[in-house]
């Protein structure tokens, strides 16, 4: 089943550049090879961990006579980790390499009347700020991953944009990087917001999930506010996973340089779980980080993970990780 | 070991991909990337769809336009490849958008602009302003000074001393003045970067949507007639017309064979940049072999319906001499006519 999606995926990356639509292959494509290595510490365990990854990013527009028809967007990496834990599922140990596929879809977006796009493939899961925020391949994270089981799956959705508002809605099989998991699982996500280039953007993200038996449930507000250099995100989180209450909540401020080749942040996280057994777990962390662009091939950054408070019995550590980043 | 040979197929496959290709990247993941469709739906309410055109600002654009208006160098930031977004009615192409940056005080300012398809000024629209003065840079008065201007004419509001707007410009901006200039840098760099990196491309898309009258079966191809303005042509506008300059620009005319795929001339295309209601404006002729003008279409949208309607009226009319015409359309006519006479089928005068 591996071999066979691999194979299918890399036929389908060929057609889209071959295709007959277009009157050169490399017509409206972008393309870049990007690597990157991260090396993380964990200063209590005194533990270090390393991820390399080396990959094509892509990103081409069909177009016709009347007008555009489709977008690709392929982001496919060999992946490297050392001495990870705890480690994405899909590694099979701490000490392994992969095939990955962060964003691989195509995104039909000429259907007639109103109709919306229709997208198909490797989707990020429309959830939350994430879903406004390009953090692929860096430090800077939201809470998409806990809320929905996945930050990328395998499926279709439909998305559009007007001139206040956007929309997008995804059913996904919840394989993540593979393309099912052998059940009956799913994801099914949406955010609907106002336009993301204003300086207030209102969210509300709604899911159901069911991976492999276990049900998840999640309702998010996000808020961003830009003014000038600054901006300050919000993003509350409520639902429940099996028969636990959760409730998530993040606030971020950034900053940037006027050139905006420098980038600051800082997020305060807190989680918190009510289990049927009556016993209640909150954890409280503050991530601090930094990203630098040189120039428009390098891309530097380093973060400070440190747990404020931890679940009983978790030990509460401060990670630090730095990582060099280059395209071209 | 067989999942290890897989493996090692997945990254043989992969580096070598990796390393046939040689790109141009930016930093920033292309995951990113979204059209400005709200702004293009905003600029072109008219619009079915539009169409990508994606082009490289590499090293060599940035020299020319250094060399064009030093004042306004592109950052390194600003290479890579860019978009142009064609603006579509079914398959007329009928403007286009660009969004540029311009770096400010309050960050970069990203702004979608709108141009005719003779690379002038339609409107503009902030897409990404973190500057809350910018209510005061959309109205319709500090807007209209914009509104079919070209690179040149924007140049005249540029005061090279305090490297931004003169002070007649930002009369019209409410004391936002800082963002004004950010506005106008955006607006030359745009226009400037377009006309170099793009010209090709909008020429061809303006003479597809004219060819369509045709109704051709197979390809068409153009080949330019070689100094169209020649003595003998100047000579035969004189005797005809009776005058030196009906108001036709000569020195900008560009004359075409238009070649079916059996290389058989099946038409003839005139291109020249005409003066209307004190517009200048660039007409595009369509005339079959016969002398009869098929169609005639500007880059820019026509100054009146009126105007338009006059041009449309001589349609399916073949003009040899100045006793049929009886308006400005008309002269014009007579002079594409003139011109082309010697590349017609014979019995045409």
């Amino acid at each position: 089943m591996h071999c066979v999606k691999h194979a299918f995926l890399m036929l389908l990356s060929c057609i889209a550049f071959t295709s007959p639509v277009s009157a050169k292959w490399d017509d409206n494509l972008r393309l870049a090879l990007d690597f990157s290595s991260r090396t993380l510490h964990k200063f209590e365990m005194s533990e270090t961990a390393y991820i390399h990854a080396a990959g094509i990013d892509s990103h081409k527009v069909f177009t016709g006579k009347s007008g555009d028809w489709a977008t690709f967007t392929g982001q496919v990496y060999l992946a490297r980790i050392d001495n990870l834990t705890p480690r994405p599922g899909f590694f099979k140990d701490e000490h392994d390499w992969e095939l990955t596929y962060r964003i691989f879809n195509i995104n039909f977006t000429s259907l007639p009347g109103n109709l919306p796009n229709i997208k198909v493939g490797h989707i990020e899961l429309p959830y939350g700020i994430e879903h406004t925020i390009d953090t692929n391949g860096t430090f800077r994270d939201y809470n998409l991953a806990r809320n929905l089981g996945a930050k990328a799956d395998w499926g279709v959705g439909i998305n559009k944009q007007y001139e206040n508002w956007e929309y997008e809605f995804t059913l996904t099989t919840g394989g993540g990087q593979s393309l099912d998991r052998g059940d009956d699982s799913y994801i099914a996500a949406g955010r609907i917001a106002t336009n993301r280039d204003r300086n207030l953007i209102l969210g509300l993200s709604l899911s159901q999930a069911d991976l492999s038996g276990l049900e998840r449930e999640r309702a998010t507000i996000d808020v961003q506010y830009f003014r000038g250099l600054w901006a300050t995100f919000i993003e509350l989180s409520t639902g429940s996973k099996g028969t636990t209450d959760q409730f998530d909540g993040l606030l971020e401020v950034n900053w940037r340089t006027p050139r905006e080749n420098w980038f600051i942040y800082s997020q305060l996280l807190y989680f918190s779980e009510d289990r049927a057994s009556g016993s209640n777990q909150d954890s409280t962390k503050l991530i601090t980080g930094i990203r630098y662009f040189p120039n428009n091939k390098w891309d530097l950054s380093a973060n400070l993970n440190h747990d404020i408070d931890q679940f009983d019995g978790a030990q509460e550590d401060t990670r630090f990780g730095v990582q060099a980043r280059y395209r071209f | 070991m067989k999942n290890v040979s897989y493996k090692t197929i997945q990254a043989l496959v992969l580096l070598n991909i990796l390393f046939l290709i040689a790109p141009e990247a930016n930093a920033e993941a292309y995951c990113a990337l979204r059209d400005p469709v709200s702004s293009i739906k905003k600029l072109f309410p008219n619009a079915t769809n539009h169409k990508s055109i994606v082009r490289s600002i590499d090293e060599t654009t940035r020299q020319q336009v250094s060399e064009e208006f030093p004042q306004l160098p592109l950052h390194f930031g600003e290479l890579g490849r860019h978009t142009l977004y064609v603006a579509m009615n079914g398959e007329k192409a009928i403007g286009m958008v660009h969004v540029r940056s311009e770096q400010s005080p309050w960050g970069l300012v990203e702004i979608a602009w709108a141009m005719n398809m003779d690379l002038t000024v339609r409107d503009f629209t902030f897409q990404r302003c973190r500057n809350r003065q910018k209510k005061l840079l959309t109205t319709a008065e500090f807007k209209l000074q914009f509104m079919g201007k070209s690179f040149e004419d924007l140049r005249t509001f540029y005061d090279k001393e305090s490297n931004g707007g003169t002070s007649d410009y930002l009369q019209a901006a409410s004391g936002a003045d800082e963002l004004a200039n950010v506005v106008l840098k955006c607006g030359l760099k745009t226009l400037l970067v377009t006309r170099l990196a793009w010209q090709d491309d909008i020429t061809e898309l303006t003479i597809a949507t004219q060819l369509k009258h045709l109704n051709a079966k197979g390809e068409l191809q153009l080949s330019l007639i070689d100094n169209i303005m020649s003595d003998n042509t100047k000579s035969r506008l004189k005797t005809i017309t009776g005058a030196d300059n009906l108001g036709i620009s000569r020195d900008s005319v560009r004359a075409y064979r238009v070649t079916d795929s059996n290389l058989k001339t099946v038409a003839l295309l005139y291109q020249g940049k005409a003066t209307i209601e004190d517009q200048k404006i660039m007409l595009s002729w369509l005339l079959n072999m016969r002398g009869q003008v098929i169609s005639v279409e500007t880059n820019s949208p026509w100054p009146s319906p009126d105007v338009a309607k006059l041009f449309a009226d001589t349609y399916q009319r073949s003009f040899v001499n100045i006793d049929q015409c009886g308006n400005r359309a008309e002269l014009y006519a007579l002079e594409v006519a003139t011109t082309l006479h010697p590349y017609f089928g014979e019995n045409v005068l």
